[in-house]
């Protein structure tokens, strides 16, 4: 479903991402760890629009949206929960919902509204606080909304960036547990985590990035049990590792 | 931007320039030449301040008007000596510069432009109301000419020679500057202001220096535009010539030592030659230099300065 | 002197409800570009200037020629838009080129309206149809009472406009933070385009109600983008009840200095207090309502 061929992502001359391919299929929950600079981020900020890559391919249910404009990608079908939430604070709950489906405003009114109870369904807490400004809710609240904003576009994949910053683990539990429904019920998700424990246990295949290249892949179970000492070879570098 | 051979040969070429252009120019066009020097004084200045320090002031015009009317006030009602006027006006220009300085510069970008603005707009009003000080719309007429200690600057082609040498060193003490630690801080500053204060720039005192030290050069050029006119008047000041002034920094290059150099003269020749087009001053400028922003972003100086650097790089290949 | 005083506010208020208005457009522009719309006044000046033009060189009726100098306006505004202010934003431009640029449309247009209209000033008769009210010794003219209505109408308008329509919401997600907009699919490059349209739309229409007051001239756009901005700047920028009362104050002030200061420094007293107003507070006394997510100069 989604393809990428040989990234490369630039900041001026800092080279971001060095030629990575990565694959998510119909239905998969993908991962992609790495420590920090890995290039992760560069990569969903690649898959979103935000930047132009310098080379490489991306190409989604066939069609190549690599030079896509922001605006038009989540009309294909991607929808992305940034790093940090990023909810419109200034607005409230429903609005921010309701702008999740911006994209699908020339749908009838009441469908838009029968999504906005599914979500409201899946994350209780989120109901409790409709009508509160978005920027009163907590972290973890504010994750909940990012993630209910995205599929009120009814997404084919789901791109999470960071989710686990800034929460508690059993907060993060929470979300982890709603996305492994989701996921369940035939959404594909590409995940981007600084936690690599949490990751390969909630997906069937992950990447390991590091200095902007894909240092290893395979199922996430494999490089759970043998593959950790791997893992953590590409994030502390060769020095040290038993054998 | 250390020195090199080119500038050598340019300054030198420019001082060969100044010196012989009244030899083959008529007595107007070493007058328009006259006000071109006064335009490369002010925004030498100004481009300190803009490319540099990345300040916008739209209200520069207000520092030429009191250096002019400190020189007009002091000479025509009090008896002062030119350069005795001179000075005070300076001085005293420089001191409303530090005063108003040190708030607004605080101020973010935009609102810094509005906030200049309407600085600039205040002294016009005032000064071509307040009649009792000032002589209003009528001005002060019968400003005397130049002298230093007794030598007097009688006639236009002297005061040519003076502004085009007080112009040239100038222009040779915006190089120092901008090579100095003080450059080095400006463009810090200009870069990015936080930063620069995270790496030890003092961002206050050196913002206000070089807003005190533009409006000086504005005062400057200010006071011998009266004692070349030998007349001031405050609508001499107003928002046209601001607008020319932008003209000039843009259409020259911001941010590049020979821009304002260049840019002025450019532009006075365009303004005096505009003939029976002349009511058309202000919208030609104001074209002129939003084309300049779409289509040479750099600048004359700055887009020939990037094409030879290209050439340099294709020959060193 | 005190007994001049109801008069002195009204008129004030009067005059206060057209800088209002157009601080809301300064507002809106400044929310969703992060831009200073330096032409803001001249719209203004635009709107007031064609509809004179039609009307009385066109010889249009006056119902058409307002339609008509609104329209011209708005065209003015997203033109600019998109020949000046688009390719900066494509190539992305710093701060300070569009203050200049924007600073090159207030100079350009009005030069093109002295050039091709003329210098004198203008005006056509008002509106009629509304009545002239009668408040206590002091009386509102019925061009006064269409000022005072229009403003209320635009106030509403707008916030139903950003409260309850789909556009409207996305233009304020774009003011909040401009990446998350593009990810929900909002195209942002036409939300700037639109807001410069909303911006001259409601220049154009503080200008045409105003006219017949106080007639208008090429070179009035200056001064009511400087009062637009202190009004936006007493009230927060993008605010738009907050706009309206600041532009109130500016009114009121300038009708008052007018009167017990100086008739003679007639606008410099507003730019003063505007002076004195940004030193103290740089930021705006009223904080915006929308918290702008993006990198200032």
């Amino acid at each position: 479903m989604l393809e990428i061929k040989d990234l490369k992502v630039s900041y001026g001359q800092i080279q971001a991402l060095k030629g990575v391919s990565i694959r998510v299929d119909h239905n998969e929950f993908v991962g992609v760890i790495g420590s920090n600079g890995a290039g992760k981020t560069s990569l969903l900020t690649a898959l979103s629009g935000a930047v132009r890559p310098k080379g490489g391919s991306i190409i989604f249910d066939g069609e190549d949206i690599t030079y896509l404009p922001q605006h038009l990608r989540v009309g294909r079908g991607i929808a992305i929960v940034p790093e940090g939430r990023q909810v419109l604070g200034p607005l409230t709950v429903m609005e921010n919902l309701e702008l999740g489906a911006y994209q699908r405003r020339g749908t009838p009114r009441a469908l838009i509204v029968r999504d906005e109870e599914m979500i409201l369904d899946l994350f209780p807490i989120l109901r409790q606080r409709a009508r509160q400004l978005a920027a009163t809710l907590s972290g973890g609240e504010q994750q909940m909304l990012a993630i209910g904003r995205a599929l009120m576009s009814r997404p084919r994949l789901l791109l999470l960036d960071e989710p686990s910053f800034g929460l508690a683990p059993i907060i993060f539990g929470e979300i982890l547990a709603t996305l492994r429904q989701l996921h369940a019920e035939g959404l594909a998700c590409l995940m981007v985590e600084q936690d690599a424990h949490v990751t390969l246990e909630l997906t069937s295949r992950s990447y390991v990035f590091r200095t902007g290249q894909v240092a290893t892949e395979g199922s996430s179970a494999e490089l759970r049990q043998g593959g950790l000492v791997l893992v953590e070879e590409s994030y502390l570098g060769s020095a040290g590792t038993p054998s | 931007m250390t020195w090199h051979l080119t500038n050598t040969h340019g300054v030198m070429a420019l001082i060969a320039v100044a010196i012989a252009f009244p030899l083959f120019g008529s007595a107007s066009a070493v007058t328009v030449m006259a006000l071109g020097g006064l335009f490369a004084i002010v925004a030498i200045g100004l481009n300190l301040l803009v490319g540099y320090a990345g300040k916008i002031s739209f209200g520069h015009n207000a520092f030429m008007a009191m250096g002019a009317y400190g020189s007009g006030i002091l000479t025509v009602n009090y008896g002062w000596s030119p350069l005795a006027a001179m000075v005070a006006g300076i001085v005293g220009t420089g001191l409303v510069a530090f005063v108003i300085g040190a708030p607004i510069l605080r101020v973010r970008g935009h609102y810094l432009a509005m906030i200049t603005l309407a600085f600039a707009q205040i002294i016009i009003i005032v000064s071509t109301r307040w009649t009792e000080v000032t002589g209003g719309l009528t001005g002060i007429p019968g400003v005397p000419d130049f002298s230093i200690l007794g030598y007097a600057f009688d006639t236009r082609l002297k005061m040519y020679y003076l502004i085009w040498c007080i112009a040239i060193v100038l222009f040779l003490l915006s190089f120092r500057i901008v090579d100095s630690r003080f450059g080095r801080a400006l463009r810090a500053l200009g870069a990015h202001e936080a930063a620069a204060g995270a790496l030890g720039v003092d961002v206050v005192r050196c913002r206000i220096q070089i807003f005190v030290l533009s409006a000086v050069f504005a005062a400057l050029a200010g006071s011998l535009y009266a004692h070349f006119l030998n007349y001031v008047n405050g609508t001499f000041f107003d928002l046209g010539v601001m607008i020319q002034l932008m003209a000039i920094l843009v259409v020259g290059g911001i941010g590049t030592l020979w821009g304002p150099m260049i840019g002025a003269v450019l532009l006075i020749w365009v303004s005096q030659n505009l003939g029976s087009y002349a009511e058309y001053s202000q919208l030609i400028f104001g074209l002129l230099y939003g084309g300049a922003l779409l289509f040479l972003p750099r600048g004359a100086v700055g887009e020939i300065a990037a094409w030879f650097k290209r050439l340099r790089k294709v020959r060193s290949d | 002197m005190m007994d001049l005083l109801p008069v002195l506010l009204v008129n004030g208020i009067v005059f206060g409800a057209i800088y209002g208005i157009n601080a809301v457009g300064l507002g809106i522009v400044y929310n969703t570009t992060g831009i200073i719309n330096f032409a803001q006044g001249e719209f203004v000046m635009l709107g007031g200037m064609t509809t004179a033009y039609f009307y009385g060189e066109a010889g249009f009726p006056l119902a058409l020629a307002i339609v008509g100098g609104v329209a011209v306006t708005v065209l003015v505004g997203l033109l600019a838009e998109r020949l000046v202010i688009r390719p900066l934003w494509r190539r992305g431009a710093k701060d300070w080129t569009y203050v200049f640029m924007l600073f090159a449309v207030a100079t350009v247009v009005p030069n093109i309206v002295m050039l091709g209209i003329g210098r004198d000033p203008l005006t056509f008769p008002a509106f009629g149809g509304l009545p002239s009210v009668q408040m206590g010794s002091v009386t509102l003219s019925s061009q006064a009472v269409w000022v005072l209505v229009v403003t209320v109408l635009v106030v509403i308008a707008l916030q139903g406009f950003f409260g309850r329509t789909m556009l409207g919401k996305a233009m304020k997600a774009t003011a909040i933070n401009r990446r998350v907009a593009a990810w929900l699919g909002i195209n942002v490059e036409k939300m700037v385009a639109m807001s410069f349209g909303l911006a001259a739309l409601l220049g154009a229409i503080g200008g045409v109600v105003f006219t017949p007051l106080i007639s208008t001239q090429f070179d009035t756009g200056l001064s009511m983008t400087l009062n637009g901005f202190a009004a936006a700047i007493i009230g927060g920028m993008g605010n738009i009840r907050g706009a309206i009362v600041g532009g109130l104050v500016i009114g009121i002030l300038q009708s008052l200095s007018t009167a017990f200061i100086s008739s003679v420094y007639g606008d410099a007293v507003t730019y003063a207090v505007l002076f004195v107003l940004l030193v103290i507070w740089p930021a705006g006394i009223f904080r915006p309502l929308i918290e702008l997510q993006h990198e200032e100069i």
